[in-house]
């Protein structure tokens, strides 16, 4: 049984299903569950909650952003990293090529390299943050540890497949497997943030913005 | 106090090593003799090693029409024109024109296509991930 191609036609068709399929229940199961809150003091700012939903990708625009420079510094990047290199880099939009016949623009495979780098860093400074920072500690699930583990694997063996250092084959294929469970578990652990981010900074935003009348920080 | 000095020494690595990237992105890469930040650089990679005997050894009547072909002028279809095999580059450039695709296309779809349809057949044959072909 060749396990590349397993990994690479199959499963990662299986993964990608669930990836989907989880993204629909876990939004459906978000709609759902909403309530109508009762207000005790009624009052809706549609303009603050769109504003608090910008500005909470702003670097240093909230509160929370000034009070700790360093590490929004290092998540900025992060994400930058995290967002870029999954979907912009060449390797990857060839083997979409390969499967679907779709193509777009590529980064550069230095900044590539650059951003990875980084982002191995930045798992690193998280974990020692999750662990000592206690706001943090006190609010961690065990997938958080667990995210951050795939993540760190997943650009790891990129990028040693990458620049061929070790045993090619089964790096690569450890590489998709990493990656593999990184979409898998997307949909179930902190990653979801990315798709329910902009409700819930709205709903903060529009809280703040009516009846306290403040920006939400 | 310590937890203040603990956390004082990690920020210091994190900035030096976050400056340390900065010099390195903006170092020169020389490429084809035009430097650029290595930021800004493409990797190339190196062309696969390709064993022709070993290809022709693998089929049994040579198997020169399933890589080798050309628009034959009468029919307006590609077809194989014994005498005339050409090398992928003569017609396959970098970047794809006037319907011909490019030359990564092209040996993508047919060097590991075939691959996979030997691999899907249940036989030996070359590789199909990127590095194997283009080792460094």
């Amino acid at each position: 049984m060749d396990y590349y191609e397993f990994v690479r036609g199959p499963l990662a068709y299986l993964a990608f299903s669930v990836f989907i399929l989880g993204l629909c229940f876990r939004l459906l199961r978000f709609y759902w569950k909403g309530t109508n809150p009762k207000m005790l003091y009624p009052g809706r700012s549609l303009t603050n909650g769109i504003k608090a939903v910008f500005l909470g990708v702003v670097p240093f625009a909230t509160r929370y952003m000034r009070k700790r420079p360093l590490f929004t510094l290092i998540t900025v990047f992060f994400h930058l990293g995290v967002l870029l290199v999954p979907l912009f880099l060449l390797a990857h939009i060839i083997l979409w090529f390969e499967s679907y016949g779709v193509f777009w623009r590529h980064i550069p495979d230095g900044l590539a390299d650059v951003l990875t780098l980084f982002v191995l860093f930045a798992c690193v400074f998280f974990l020692i943050r999750r662990v000592t920072v206690p706001e943090v500690r006190q609010v961690s699930q065990p997938s958080d540890y667990v995210i951050l583990g795939v993540i760190f694997s997943s650009f790891l063996t990129g990028f040693l497949a990458f620049h061929q250092v070790g045993p090619y084959r089964p790096m690569l294929i450890a590489h998709i497997l990493c990656g593999e469970v990184l979409i898998v578990m997307f949909p179930f652990s902190r990653l979801f943030h990315m798709v329910v981010y902009p409700f819930s900074r709205y709903y903060m935003g529009e809280d703040f913005g009516g009846p306290l009348k403040t920006r939400d920080w | 106090m310590k937890k203040a000095m603990n956390r004082a020494t990690i920020y210091l690595i994190c900035l030096l090593w976050g400056l340390g990237w900065q010099a390195v992105s903006f170092a020169e890469k020389e490429t084809a003799g035009n430097p650029v930040p290595y930021i800004l650089a493409d990797k190339a990679r190196p062309s696969p090693a390709f064993d022709h005997t070993r290809h022709e050894e693998a089929f049994d009547d040579g198997g020169c029409a399933r890589c080798h072909h050309a628009m034959d002028a009468e029919t307006g279809q590609l077809a194989y024109i014994e005498d005339e095999e050409a090398a992928c580059n003569e017609c396959h450039a970098a970047q794809a024109a006037d319907g011909i695709p490019g030359l990564r296309e092209a040996a993508h779809e047919s060097c590991t296509g075939c691959h996979r349809q030997m691999i899907k057949a249940g036989n030996q044959t070359g590789p199909t991930t990127c590095g194997q072909c283009h080792g460094k």
